[in-house]
């Protein structure tokens, strides 16, 4: 089965020759002005640097829209709850600043291969025992995905499928419930060929990597433009420009 | 020639208490090719497993180029036993192909020029020079079965041990990895339930259910339909044809091909006579 390339802008992109350190340190800098943004002239700065990262980043809008839809829901929660509470003003400036952040997430893990976003954790001191875990994920994601669509069109093949009639009847709940339990298993036992493989060619738990991350002149370029931008955002947050 | 595997009384039982192996005793030599067959269930993929030291024997001993392996020795041994499973998807997982064949030799410890040099030479083998970017995820069953002997064969193991390699691919993918293990250097033993690439594989076949029932010339366990039966298995369909051809007298007495090439061979060389 052909799945979605999740690498498929890291090397397309101008923002792909940054080293990922660089977009790493850049982007968490970037999610604490944001979080801390209040002022609405200073989240406005917000929502502008998220479009322009957007733009000079060159990934067409589609892809950054269909990522975005993964954290739809939690803006929308969050805006919800502002004009519950009779302040539209603040939904709206919520949902910039947060809209923001995410979409400046979504360009940084767009123009970063996984590999080079761990490698970049490992950099950094995230502890490998996590950095291994995003890996072998990233890996075979895939692999469950085949696993749940193998036994989804063996459900149909005997006559059974999800329709909104029978979603919430008790026959529909038991075969899901089966479905998930029978993916544990798999996965389990997927687990113990994998780990086996992994520990015949030498694998001890550590990631071990021989492209050595490199800082370039790029890299003074990223960092001085998105530092620029972090102090505007931080100058105009602070009312130092009225 | 030394001795590059040899089990002693080997028993393997699993932790569910299903006995798998029982006293199992084989010995191969040294640049020897070997086929163990057996069918669904025999203990073939567990006999691998325990002989590339990712299992610990319930009984018996294992001695792979004269060391025995125990537990501390068992994990040394990656660099000396390679292992091709079943199914790439369990033993492909670095983003890129070229990263995923770099993955044994950097855990070995090696320089970067030398594991440089044995990846470009693992691809090359294995006719994946081009492929080094792709995602081992978005290539096809017989990609991905290149690219697990190429991240096995940059180890540069003193032996080889595959688990059913063509096993989900079409005949044209089998016949090409068939091709490629045919060319691969060094001792190599190999586990299958497919009589006919045990055939053209090895002149050298053990037959496997729980215990070996039988070690010896091809020839000689292809003759014996009472034990193959008895193992639940049937003659390679290449042998069933070349016996049809001699009784028809197209072929001669003395001529048994191990492979469907060498038949056409025999067959033109009739014609031309």
């Amino acid at each position: 089965m052909k799945h979605r390339h999740v690498d498929e802008f890291a090397k397309r992109s101008p923002l792909s020759n940054v080293d990922p350190r660089t977009k790493l340190v850049a982007l968490i800098s970037f999610l604490i002005a944001a979080a801390f943004a209040t002022e609405m002239k200073a989240i406005i700065a917000v929502g502008a640097s998220a479009l322009v990262v957007a733009l000079v980043s060159r990934i067409p809008a589609k892809h950054l829209a269909m990522n975005f839809v993964g954290a739809l829901p939690f803006v929308v929660a969050v805006a919800l709850g502002a004009l519950i509470a009779g302040n539209p003003t603040t939904a709206v400036l919520i949902s910039v600043r947060i809209g923001g952040s995410v979409l400046v997430a979504i360009v940084f893990a767009s123009t970063t291969s996984v590999f080079d976003q761990i490698r970049a954790m490992q950099f950094f001191g995230i502890p490998r025992i996590f950095t291994s875990m995003i890996l072998l994920i990233y890996r075979f994601i895939f692999i469950f995905i085949d696993e749940l669509e193998r036994m989804k069109l063996a459900r149909i093949a005997r006559g059974f499928s999800f329709t909104r009639g029978n979603l919430l009847q008790k026959r529909t709940m038991k075969i899901i419930a089966h479905t998930i339990g029978m993916l544990f298993i798999r996965a389990n036992e997927r687990a113990i060929r994998v780990f086996d493989s992994l520990r015949s060619r030498g694998f001890d738990g550590t990631a071990v990597t021989r492209r050595p991350l490199k800082l370039a002149s790029i890299d003074a370029v990223y960092g001085v433009l998105f530092g620029a931008n972090i102090i505007f955002i931080v100058i105009i947050q602070l009312e130092v420009i009225p | 020639m030394t001795e590059a595997i040899a089990v002693r009384q080997l028993s393997f039982t699993y932790p569910d208490g299903i006995l798998a192996l029982e006293n199992v005793n084989l010995t191969i030599k040294t640049g020897e090719r070997a086929s163990i067959i057996g069918p669904n269930g025999a203990g073939k993929s567990t006999l691998l497993l325990l002989l590339g030291g990712l299992r610990a024997p319930t009984s018996g001993e294992i001695r792979i180029l004269g060391k025995k392996i125990d537990k501390k020795s068992a994990s040394k041994l990656h660099s000396q036993i390679g292992i091709i499973f079943q199914d790439p998807d369990d033993q492909l997982f670095m983003p890129t192909v070229e990263e995923d064949v770099a993955f044994g030799p950097t855990n070995l410890g090696l320089t970067d020029s030398e594991i440089n040099r044995r990846v470009n030479e693992a691809l090359k083998a294995t006719g994946l020079e081009g492929f080094e970017e792709r995602a081992p995820h978005h290539l096809s069953v017989g990609e991905k079965r290149r690219v697990a002997i190429a991240g096995v064969l940059a180890m540069s193991p003193d032996v080889m041990l595959l688990d059913e390699p063509t096993s989900g691919l079409d005949p044209k993918g089998k016949e090409e990895i068939m091709q490629l293990i045919n060319a691969l250097p060094g001792t190599i033993l190999l586990v299958s339930h497919d009589m006919d690439l045990a055939l053209d594989f090895s002149e050298r076949i053990v037959l496997l259910r729980r215990t070996i029932l039988f070690d010896g010339a091809a020839r000689e366990l292809f003759g014996n339909e009472e034990l193959l039966s008895s193992a639940g298995l049937i003659r390679p369909k290449l042998l069933c044809i070349s016996q049809l051809l001699r009784e028809e007298g197209i072929i001669g007495a003395e001529d048994m091909p191990s492979s469907l090439m060498k038949l056409g061979e025999i067959l033109r060389a009739r014609n031309k006579h």
